[in-house]
């Protein structure tokens, strides 16, 4: 059985039109990224891996699928949990939520809070919310209820616990400490699990993240060095024209799939890097082949038009490609259609990886390939 | 055949029955394998904290320990820079956590303790009350940069902790910070494994030099208080020669029970216990005999030496395990950085004929007279005792370690320990599972059909890679986590990418004419290089997160090259003698592809 048995498909010609496909797709990546910048204050959806959360502990009445829990937050908002059962002597069904945002401590809804407070009667002189803990320190002009400075943080749908005044009488500093998540939470369990399905929620706390300033910037010093050396490395073993086709698909294959989690606010964890990492070695690997298949061309089919030639070495390698690609296609859908929640999400970003890998080895990194050479020609004849 | 053939399927034969050897205690419980062979090969691949769970361990950063350390070391500060600019005689104290007491020796000199004279100690010290009658000037630390050395301590402690894990080799720990705590999660590991990996975490690993003070009364003014019957304690005098300074007497306590030392301490009246400037500290040493031999039993040793420590391992540039040259033991060689191997210049010029205390982790490890000045910064820490030897090197490895991603700012306090569940949850590693082995039985069954009977050697071939793969992981007790099983699918991927390049090769060559066996062999020797690029421009990100990553990444990394190693093995090595075996053992006349 065989299939594109020498088939001659013109990829190369049509080229120009597929790269502007791609510019396109990721200027819409990118444009993405800037609106939720704008709505979201980051480019993606960081999870908590990336910006820390809150920690609870919480023992249900009965026992409860971790699934279910994490349905159950998902359904009340808090989607992307950490849902990890813990062992303890003297409670039974516990278990420890990690959540990304913590709703009522999230900065949309402080500069709400804020917006709210500014409209009293009395000036508001200063508003401080330290990073992701759960008091707020306010200072006004004039003498304020603790009623009224609960009820508007409550328009802003904040909940409080208490309101102290603290300092100098004259300095009308109050500080509030904001409840509400521990309800919060087990308002949600309620609604969705029953009543009374949360017998306690002994500990709740604020965690940083798992990935540190360090971590990250080992990550991208790593992503400059890999770039570094895979185009040293192909120009010593191809040449210079071949370089950039191979790291303009590998980026653009990254890009793509970069695009598509901030297009569709997808929560960006510690596996979609490791689903980036995983691409781009994918995407590097299938354009090789690809781009093997043209140096022996050079010197096999020497006589034609280096389009044609680079045309025939895609057609020659088509089977190739297709038949790499197809098999890893179905197993990562496959683990995408058969999972939910983060598997998915992991499977999601490999399954783009391989359609946007094999896509941008004939159309992206051949033809700049066929640009390079016409743009820097060689000085030597070719060999 | 021929007897290269017969060579190559020897060595697959030895690789497969190793690999099956490995991956044994990993697949099945060590209850239903043969005792010898359970403790011969007992290294398994772990599954990762997403997947199987581990041990969740909550730190306490002391970090009060911090902030009066910061403080002890302002004091220092304070006074060389005093005793060198202004030429004023005074010692500078801690007092309490926050605050530092001058004490001018002449009353009036205090005044010259000027805004001036201080300087830039004023951005982070505050003058709370002077005393001029006394002469004694009481500083206070700022309260914001208490807290930023608190919050410096906590992310300190991180980022050591996370060095010391890497190190070693626990793969894909999880380590967050939950205010002045840290909260690391581990992933199952082996009890002793798991003992020794506590035992580094929780190691503050503060080194430092002190000295002894042989000059005060003190010890001498205690130890006539220690019974002459008491049973535990005795008084030891040590006499040694303090080269230009004549001979000189240590007197020190010695004890089976480190308890009876510090009860006697306790019992004695306030005003007999070691002042602020001074401490008492233990040494583990070998018991003697009344004549000086040594006895195979431990004994406790005090050392009266000065609080403040003239260097710390902040210093520390390298530490390396060596032998001694006498003894053969192990032991840790450090080696300070430039103004450490300054200090360390000045303070044993200063102190020839002194004893200097190296203390680590608030036991005395040694304590040398220093004989000249020392040059070129090297210090060397001994391991005591008797004891197996294995155990020793074991002990200064991990010192190693410990030294070389640096001390703790503050130490640990570990309050909360217990087990957790994966954080994946277990239904969707199920489907997970699921949805790979589905992938994987349609991948066999599409080659097979494509290719046939060649189809159906690339299908072993991929399978041996698996096969080694997760042997040479259960060999490096790698952890396997999501992106690991990731790296997984990308290199069985390519696998099935070398054995699809060589095998659409062969079709070229036959379709040009060659016989089965000639084109099989231009096939392989044709799809080595292309196979060996694409693999290696892979790797070259593998090595990359080796080398630079941490954690998680690196995790990834080794999965990458390992299941790199075994493709390009599997796919150009193994496939290949049972391809030979078709074209020349069977002698195809028309090859199946």
């Amino acid at each position: 059985m065989e299939f594109f048995r020498n088939t001659n498909y013109d990829f190369i010609g049509r080229g120009r039109g597929f790269l502007i496909l791609s510019a396109l797709a990721a200027a819409i990546g990118v444009l993405a990224m800037g609106v939720n910048q704008l709505r979201h204050g980051s480019i993606l959806n960081y999870g908590t891996d990336f910006l820390g959360g809150s920690e609870l502990h919480v023992e249900f009445a009965k026992g409860v699928d971790p699934a279910r829990i994490r349905e159950a937050l998902e359904g009340g908002g808090y989607s992307g949990a950490e849902v990890v059962s813990l062992k303890d002597e003297r409670r039974k069904h516990f278990y420890l939520l990690r959540l990304s945002q913590v709703s009522a401590f999230a900065k949309p809804q402080m500069d709400k809070a804020r917006a709210e407070l500014a409209k009293l009667d009395s000036k508001l002189r200063k508003f401080d919310h330290p990073e992701q803990g759960d008091k707020v320190f306010v200072r006004f002009e004039k003498t304020i209820e603790p009623s009224a400075l609960s009820a508007a943080f409550g328009r802003a749908g904040v909940a409080v616990q208490d309101v102290q005044q603290f300092g100098r009488l004259e300095d009308h500093a109050y500080q509030v400490t904001l409840g509400g998540l521990e309800r919060e939470i087990e308002r949600v369990f309620e609604a969705r699990l029953g009543a009374g399905a949360v017998k306690d929620i002994p500990q709740v706390e604020s965690v940083g993240a798992k990935v540190g300033k360090k971590l990250r910037n080992d990550g991208v010093k790593s992503l400059v060095y890999t770039i570094l050396l895979i185009l040293a490395y192909i120009w010593f073993r191809f040449d210079f024209h071949f370089a950039p086709g191979a790291i303009v698909a590998m980026v653009h294959d990254v890009l793509m799939v970069v695009g598509v989690f901030a297009l569709f606010w997808k929560e960006f964890t510690l596996q979609s890097v490791a689903a980036l990492l995983t691409i781009a070695g994918y995407s590097v690997n299938d354009t090789i082949v690809v781009f093997d298949r043209v140096r022996e061309n050079l010197v096999r089919l020497r006589d034609r038009r280096l389009a044609v030639l680079v045309n025939t070495s895609v057609n020659e390698t088509l089977s190739r490609t297709v038949l790499t690609g197809m098999p890893t296609l179905f197993a990562t859908f496959a683990l995408w259609y058969f999972t939910r929640g983060a598997v998915r999400d992991f499977a999601l970003a490999m399954l783009l990886g391989v359609v946007f890998g094999t896509y941008s080895s004939i159309f992206v990194a051949a033809p700049i390939y066929v640009w390079m050479v016409e743009r820097f020609p060689r000085n030597k004849p070719r060999v | 055949m021929t007897k290269a053939w017969y060579g190559r399927l020897t060595l697959l034969a030895i690789a497969t029955v190793w690999a099956v050897i490995y991956l044994l205690p990993t697949l099945l419980p060590a209850a239903k394998l043969p005792p010898w062979f359970a403790r011969q090969f007992e290294k398994k691949i772990q599954l990762g904290l997403d997947l199987q769970g581990g041990i969740h361990l909550v730190y306490e950063v002391q970090v009060d320990k911090a902030v009066s350390d910061k403080v002890d070391r302002f004091a220092a500060d304070i006074e060389e820079k005093l005793k060198k600019e202004r030429k004023l005689a005074f010692v500078a104290e801690r007092k309490g956590r926050d605050e530092i007491v001058l004490r001018t020796k002449v009353p009036a000199d205090a005044a010259k303790i000027d805004k001036d004279a201080l300087g830039e100690f004023l951005s982070n010290l505050e003058e709370v009350a002077r005393d001029p009658k006394a002469g004694a000037v009481t500083l206070r630390i700022d309260p914001a940069y208490v807290a930023e050395v608190k919050d410096y301590a906590v992310r300190q402690a991180i980022e050591t902790i996370r060095g010391r894990v890497d190190k070693f080799g626990v793969a894909e720990p999880s380590i967050i910070r939950r205010g002045e705590d840290i909260v690391v999660e581990l992933p199952g590991l082996s009890d002793s494994d798991f003992e020794r990996v506590k035992s580094i975490i929780g190691r503050t690993a503060q080194l430092e030099f002190k000295m002894i003070d042989d000059e005060a009364d003190y010890m001498s003014r205690v130890a006539p208080r220690v019974p002459k019957d008491d049973p535990l304690i005795k008084v030891e005098v040590d006499a040694y020669d303090g080269l230009q300074r004549g001979s000189v007497r240590e007197i020190a306590l010695r004890s089976k029970s480190k308890d009876a030392v510090d009860q006697f301490f306790a019992s004695l009246p306030k005003e007999d216990r070691p002042p602020d400037t001074h401490q008492v500290l233990y040494s583990e040493v070998q018991a003697q005999d009344e004549k000086g031999n040594e006895l195979p039993d431990k004994e406790w040793r005090t050392f009266y030496v000065k609080r403040r420590a003239e260097l710390t391992g902040e210093y520390i540039a390298d530490a390396q395990v060596m032998f001694d040259q006498q003894t053969g033991r192990p032991e840790v060689s450090i080696r300070f950085d430039r103004s450490g191997a300054e200090i360390f210049e000045r303070i044993s010029g200063e102190n020839v004929g002194r004893k200097m205390a190296i203390v680590l982790d608030e036991k005395v490890n040694s304590a040398p007279v220093i004989q000249s000045r020392i040059s070129g910064g090297t210090a060397r820490i001994t391991l005591g005792g008797f004891r197996d030897p294995f155990a020793m090197q074991q002990e200064a490895k991990d010192l190693v370690a410990v030294l070389r991603s640096g001390a703790l700012p503050a130490p640990l306090k570990k309050v909360f320990e217990t087990q957790v569940g994966p954080t994946l949850g277990r239904d969707a590693i199920d489907q997970g599972t699921r949805a790979a082995l589905l992938a994987a039985a349609f991948l066999a069954f599409a080659i097979i059909f494509y290719y046939r009977v060649t189809g159906l050697v690339s299908v072993l071939g991929v399978a041996f890679n698996v096969l080694f793969v997760l042997a040479i992981m259960a060999g490096f007790e790698a952890a396997l986590t999501l992106p690991g099983i990731a790296g997984l699918l990308l290199t069985n991927a390519m696998s099935v990418d070398s054995n699809v390049i060589i095998n659409e090769r062969i079709r070229e060559e036959l379709r040009a004419g060659k016989s089965p066996r000639a084109a099989v062999e231009a096939g392989y020797a044709r799809a080595f290089w292309t196979i060996w690029d694409s693999q290696l421009t892979t790797a070259i990100g593998g090595f990359v997160l080796l080398q630079y990553g941490s954690g998680p990444l690196r995790g990834f990394a080794i999965t990458l090259l390992i299941g790199i190693a075994c493709s390009v093995f599997t796919g150009i090595y193994v496939t290949r003698i049972f391809m030979d075996w078709i074209v020349d053992g069977l002698r195809v006349q028309k090859l199946s592809v």
